[in-house]
């Protein structure tokens, strides 16, 4: 499988205060063409703010991409001018909101904002833009497409607006998809419908995903492959299998742990002790040792690397370095 | 949309009536009355009194205010004590279109720079030129405008001759539109400058509070340039919010129109009124404050069908 997106040592800090938040702080990871992978953390490790680097649209001035690459289909987006990347965001790489109750304009009609989105990246007449966005929201399931195109959004409840969203985010074939915790404001029934409809669009346009989530029920309902993001760092990259069977980083099994299970044995849920570290506070060794209940002496001292375990498989944590092995 | 219309105007009338209630009730509390002023003040006593009979000034006050208030609805506003009789309405149809001219003419100004500041201020934030029309913008809110008014008129009247220093038009001379116009820059300008001011802020803090809304980054993350998100995304959604304040605006711009009326010599209902206060000629007095409280009342009107127009979640 050839690589879709490649990032490489990506640096995106904020100055707040005059102090540095290294929002995200040197990730490498790519995504393969038709892949889906999931970007899984506590709320600000990091991992919505990758997704922003990647659109472009870190929020300025105060935020910025210091280093690194943003490789797609051998271009790197980061070299690109503001006016090439409004050629790529909505065409290339589409992007679906955590808020579906808000993301849409109150003031336009949903016909108004599919069009324009279509008229805009595929230069298409008026009449073939309302054509294709009627065919987009046959396609995400509603059953009278026509009247829905002069619906205003507050007519719409939230499961109806994330489909259009995802309507609009799919009309132009993207390339890869991102999804912003696309379900987390939603219903659990309305959350299965909308994660099976993702599913089905990017199989049926081989679209890939950068699904981000804190929720690991729809990483194990979507996701092929897993990163593992902590304090604006990468901790654990693997594939959907090898992540719940096998969970390596302490954090990964904390996060695991913490998931409620129908099955097996009534037991008192867990939780991982302690709070995410304040961003731009600055820690010295592995930044997750003040929670981690394994931690040993080199924790305090020096900060791991990104271990290779396998071509599927990485992990941030000494208790996999051969040196402490050989101790 | 129609029977919004309906029902928003039935709505204004019990608003409508209460104010012919305070108009009546306010002058018939001021001491004396209209005879003392109409009459020679060494009349006899039992001609007054048969005056105050004739007027039926002595009648109930109830009585009294039912007359007043019908021959009002009929467009009678009655006379006035001091030019004896001339017609009310005749004074009113005389002023009214002037008053009018120069309000419009106004808000037109004030809409027109304010809130394309307001909106550059808001995207520039933070920047010197938001520093600089924030300044200027206190600058406005702190001045009085009657001063700006009077500055105005010495600068470019009295010294530098540009504009005339009051009325609607040259006496003497057949009726021009540039004549008129040129009568009008001045006057229109410092009206506008009373509200540009506060109109520049809340274009600045509505377009601050759209532009942060998530649907602008929807827009942005579908690729549209940043002029596009600007205006066609956030400006109608910044809009709605000021329209409010355009309602709540036509009473300070009639409240101005007395003072700059008084300053140019304007023939409005708002110099009107202020002639009127001065020499006690209540019929007047009342029949302004009734004229201005229903212009109040329609902008409002007009102000919430606007609304229902640029924003579709409110259901007629």
């Amino acid at each position: 499988m050839s690589n879709l997106l490649e990032i490489k040592n990506l640096r995106t800090h904020f100055v707040k205060n005059k102090r540095i938040i290294r929002a995200v702080d040197g990730i490498d990871f790519q995504i393969g063409k038709g892949e889906t992978i999931a970007l899984v953390g506590e709320s600000g490790c990091g991992k919505s703010m990758t997704s922003l680097s990647i659109m472009g649209l870190v929020p300025s001035p105060g935020g910025k991409i210091v280093e690194g690459e943003i490789i797609l289909d051998g271009v790197n987006l980061l070299d690109l001018t503001e006016k090439e990347m409004y050629g790529v965001r909505g065409k290339d790489i589409a992007m679906i909101f955590q808020e579906p109750m808000t993301s849409l304009n109150p003031v336009l009609t949903i016909g108004d904002q599919l069009t324009s989105v279509i008229i805009h990246h595929l230069k298409l007449s008026k009449k073939e833009a309302n054509l294709r966005a009627i065919e987009m929201l046959e396609l995400v399931g509603f059953s009278d497409p026509t009247k829905m195109m002069k619906n205003y959004p507050h007519r719409l409840s939230g499961g109806m607006r994330q489909r259009v969203m995802i309507a609009m985010a799919m009309s132009c074939n993207p390339k890869l998809l991102i999804a912003d915790e696309p379900t987390t404001a939603l219903d659990v029934t309305i959350q299965a419908q909308v994660l099976e409809l993702m599913k089905e669009l990017s199989k049926r346009f081989s679209t890939s995903i950068l699904l981000i989530t804190h929720d690991l029920g729809v990483v194990s309902e979507l996701a092929e492959r897993v990163v593992v993001m902590y304090a604006g760092q990468i901790v654990e990259i693997a594939t959907i299998e090898d992540l719940f069977d096998d969970p390596l980083h302490p954090y990964t099994i904390g996060l695991i742990n913490s998931v409620p299970s129908i099955e097996g044995e009534i037991k008192r849920l867990q939780s991982i002790e302690g709070n995410v570290p304040a961003p731009g506070s600055i820690i010295q060794g592995c930044k997750f040792a003040a929670r981690c209940s394994h931690a040993f002496d080199r924790c305090w001292i020096e900060e791991p690397d990104l271990l290779l375990m396998d071509d599927s498989r990485a992990v941030r944590c000494f208790l996999y370095d051969d040196e402490e092995a050989n101790v | 949309m129609a029977s919004y219309i309906v029902r928003r105007i039935l709505y204004a009338i019990p608003l409508l009536f209460l104010i012919t209630i305070i108009s009546f009730g306010m002058m018939k509390m001021a001491p004396g009355d209209p005879t003392a002023l109409m009459m020679d003040p060494m009349i006899k006593k039992e001609n007054l009194v048969a005056y105050q009979e004739a007027y039926g000034l002595n009648d109930n006050v109830l009585v009294q205010y039912v007359r007043w208030l019908g021959n009002m609805v009929q467009g009678n506003f009655g006379e006035s004590l001091i030019r004896q009789g001339v017609p009310i309405s005749d004074l009113i149809t005389a002023r009214l279109p002037n008053t009018l001219l120069l309000m419009l003419v106004s808000s037109f100004i004030a809409f027109l720079i304010s809130i394309p500041l307001g909106v550059i201020s808001a995207t520039k934030r933070n920047s010197l030129t938001d520093y600089s029309i924030t300044f200027v913008s206190f600058l406005g809110i702190a001045t009085p405008n009657f001063w700006i008014g009077l500055v105005l008129i010495m600068v470019f009247s009295v010294n530098l001759g540009w504009f005339p220093t009051g009325g609607v038009s040259t006496l003497g001379e057949p009726f021009s539109i540039w004549d008129r116009i040129h009568h009008l820059i001045l006057p229109a300008l410092v009206l506008a400058t009373a509200d540009m001011a506060g109109l520049t802020r809340y274009s600045r803090s509505s377009m601050l509070d759209v532009l942060r809304q998530d649907y602008i980054r929807t827009a942005k993350a579908n690729g549209f340039k940043n002029s596009t998100v600007i205006f066609k995304h956030g400006f109608r959604n910044g809009l709605i919010p000021i329209i409010t304040i355009l309602g709540l605006m036509l009473p300070s711009f009639i409240g101005g129109s007395v003072i700059i009326e008084s300053i140019f010599a304007w023939p409005g209902i708002g110099l009107l009124f202020v002639e009127a206060a001065f020499q006690r000629d209540y019929p007047v007095i009342m029949a302004v404050v009734v004229i201005a409280a229903t212009l109040v009342v329609v902008g409002n009107l007009l102000a919430d069908i606007l609304y229902a127009v640029f924003d579709p979640r409110i259901e007629y």
